[in-house]
């Protein structure tokens, strides 16, 4: 069995007073294409830092390959490929000049694959990375990440500052990519529409702590959303997990993480869309006991 | 790794050149002109002490230093360079951290202490390259006036020897911390030039003739004062009181002793207890004040790098 590319234990990171990110156990499978799904803030982009080195943990280890990024660099970084947020390029640099940087910088280098990405996205080599297109930066930043022939992608927000298209076109080049085989991916995005299609596992990260984690499709059959006559969810809430709740006068709706079968003749039970799970992992528990309080006003 | 690094700051090393190119410009025809007439004149003779007796020294001595004294205006300019060398050869570290391309960097093969290794090695070595420059500029510019009249003054002991380096090395040092700590490349820049002149202006003001305690000579009118203030840099001289305060102005001279010979007047000064006073730094001392005004901006300029390396090795992320 071979190491996980990506594990944490424990992991936290503390700027100042504040965590940025704490009690993170994570293990992304060889293989997968995790999407790291959340609100801005949530600690996406610090989590990614963790994982390739850019910075260090408070608490808690990170592993990559198991090594740790930081410690470790020497081993780890030839094999990770990473696109930081706003996908950042040498302005004054030639596209070709890119290129020369990358097969400097990194010693399983594949000229060929680069100037095949470079000449299918219809790019001159003369041009200079400050006149590319937000959608053609993105592109040449994860044309940089993949001829490092990297093992494991780590994207942060790749897609975040793209139009529909450029959105696209990005994942496009992402699934090709993937189909080569041979990679895991790790890409964070503050929105789930598009990723769905490109990712079969899912981490949610909101108030600085891991929400949920797993294969999609065990996530989407393990939630189930109640809807019924407005009533206290105590009962539904000793055997399962009520990940939100939301009252109408009339009407309850939970949206709940099934502990084996559920079947209760009170609720009808219905399937739920990722989305949804997602949107009640991210209000969370806040919005139930905001619900809880509005009950008792009223 | 080293063509990346050139690649980076090449528009920079451009304009460094550039600057230099400008200052050759303007101070090599001069010189040129300068050390003709030095060796044309006797001057030259007169200095190493070839020259025939009765040729006339004092006077080809003097008239050469009216001539040239006051010459290449630009020069108290130049003070910028080092500053400029500085904030123009850290910019680009300083624009790595302002674009985030410093992720891109770091996240490539290489690791961090090497990147950060060669790095910085680049830019000091294109810094300091600049300095040579300038100084080999100036020292070839100066070499009759540095041998008639030494290079302890300002202007002249701030470009030669080894303080050129120095003030580099703290421009250097300065900008690439202020852009490490506030990742902005305009506080990089512009700070590290303030706070250059504010401390190049402040040592030579106020700190540099008492760095080592100045020599400080009271002699009575008409008796041999010191015999090295040729070349020395000379902080204060005139007429004084017995313990070598000087008297404020010449107006409070005696007036009755302003009319007559020389001797008569000597004769009256010392009868109101007025002396002559000097206080200078002696010319031997050059390489004194040079090594510790370099230490100074050394030391300062050592301890910003090393807490810009702590940051960019631990907390920048």
């Amino acid at each position: 069995m071979s190491v996980s590319p990506l594990q944490t234990t424990a992991l936290g990171k503390r700027f100042g007073s504040n965590w940025a990110l704490r009690n993170c156990s994570l293990e992304v499978p060889t293989g997968s294409v995790t999407a790291l799904v959340g609100p801005n803030g949530a600690g996406k982009t610090t989590l990614l830092h963790l994982a390739v080195g850019l910075s260090e943990p408070s608490e808690g280890s990170v592993r990559v390959f198991g090594s740790s990024p930081q410690e470790q660099s020497r081993d780890v970084l030839p094999r990770v490929g990473f696109v930081a947020q706003e996908h950042p390029l040498y302005r004054g640099f030639r596209l070709r000049e890119l290129l020369r940087l990358g097969a400097a910088l990194n010693p399983r280098w594949d000229d060929a694959l680069a100037r095949e990405r470079v000449d299918h996205l219809g790019l001159p080599l003369d041009q200079k990375a400050g006149t590319l297109s937000g959608g053609q930066q993105a592109q040449v930043a994860l044309t940089l990440a993949l001829a490092k022939r990297p093992e494991l992608l780590v994207l942060d927000e790749p897609i975040a500052s793209l139009d529909p298209l450029a959105r696209r076109e990005f994942l496009q080049s992402l699934m090709e990519a993937v189909a080569d085989g041979g990679l895991t991916v790790v890409l964070s995005s503050h929105i789930l529409a598009d990723l769905e299609r490109v990712c079969d596992h899912l981490i949610i990260l909101a108030r600085s702590e891991v929400q949920l984690a797993g294969p999609i499709d065990d996530i989407v059959a393990g939630h189930r959303v109640l809807t019924g006559a407005r009533s206290d969810a105590a009962s539904v809430g000793r055997v399962h997990s009520i990940i939100h709740e939301s009252h109408t006068e009339r009407q309850t709706t939970l949206l709940v993480r099934a502990n084996g079968r559920l079947y209760d003749a009170r609720w009808q039970v219905d399937d739920v869309e990722l989305e949804e799970i997602v949107l009640g992992y991210l209000s969370g528990r806040s919005q139930v006991a905001e619900a809880r309080r509005e009950e008792v006003a009223s | 790794m080293i063509w990346l690094f050139w690649r980076q700051q090449r528009l920079e090393a451009a304009m460094a050149l550039g600057l230099l190119a400008l200052a050759t410009a303007l101070l090599v025809p001069l010189g040129l002109h300068m050390a003709s007439v030095y060796a044309g004149s006797g001057a030259a003779a007169c200095v190493a002490h070839t020259a025939a007796d009765g040729a006339g020294c004092g006077g080809i001595l003097d008239d050469f230093r009216h001539r040239f004294e006051h010459a290449g205006p630009i020069v108290p300019w130049l003070n910028f360079l080092p500053g400029l060398f500085g904030i123009l050869f850290a910019a680009p570290l300083a624009l790595e951290f302002e674009h985030g391309t410093f992720r891109l960097a770091w996240t490539q093969s290489v690791t961090r202490r090497r990147w950060l290794t060669v790095k910085l090695t680049t830019i000091y070595v294109y810094g300091l390259l600049a300095a040579l420059g300038l100084t080999a500029l100036m020292t070839w510019w100066r070499q009759p006036l540095d041998h008639l009249q030494g290079r302890m003054e300002p202007n002249v002991f701030d470009f030669e020897g080894i303080v050129p380096y120095a003030y580099t090395f703290f421009a250097l040092s300065l900008a690439i911390a202020l852009g490490v700590f506030t990742r902005r490349t305009i506080v990089a820049t512009g700070g590290a030039l303030l706070g250059y002149f504010a401390l190049r202006i402040g040592i030579q003001t106020w700190a540099r003739e008492h760095l080592v305690p100045a020599v400080k000579v009271v002699w009575r009118p008409g008796t041999p004062g010191p015999t090295n203030l040729d070349r020395a840099w000379n902080i204060l001289s005139g007429p004084s009181d017995a313990h070598g305060h000087a008297l404020p102005n010449g107006a409070r001279l005696p007036a009755t002793c302003l009319g007559g010979t020389k001797a008569q007047a000597e004769r009256c000064l010392n009868a109101h207890h007025v002396f002559n006073v000097a206080v200078y730094q002696p010319a031997g001392r050059f390489w004194l004040l040079q090594g510790i005004e370099a230490g100074i901006f050394v030391g300062l300029a050592a301890s910003l790098l090393l807490a810009a390396v702590w940051w960019m090795k631990r907390r920048i992320a």
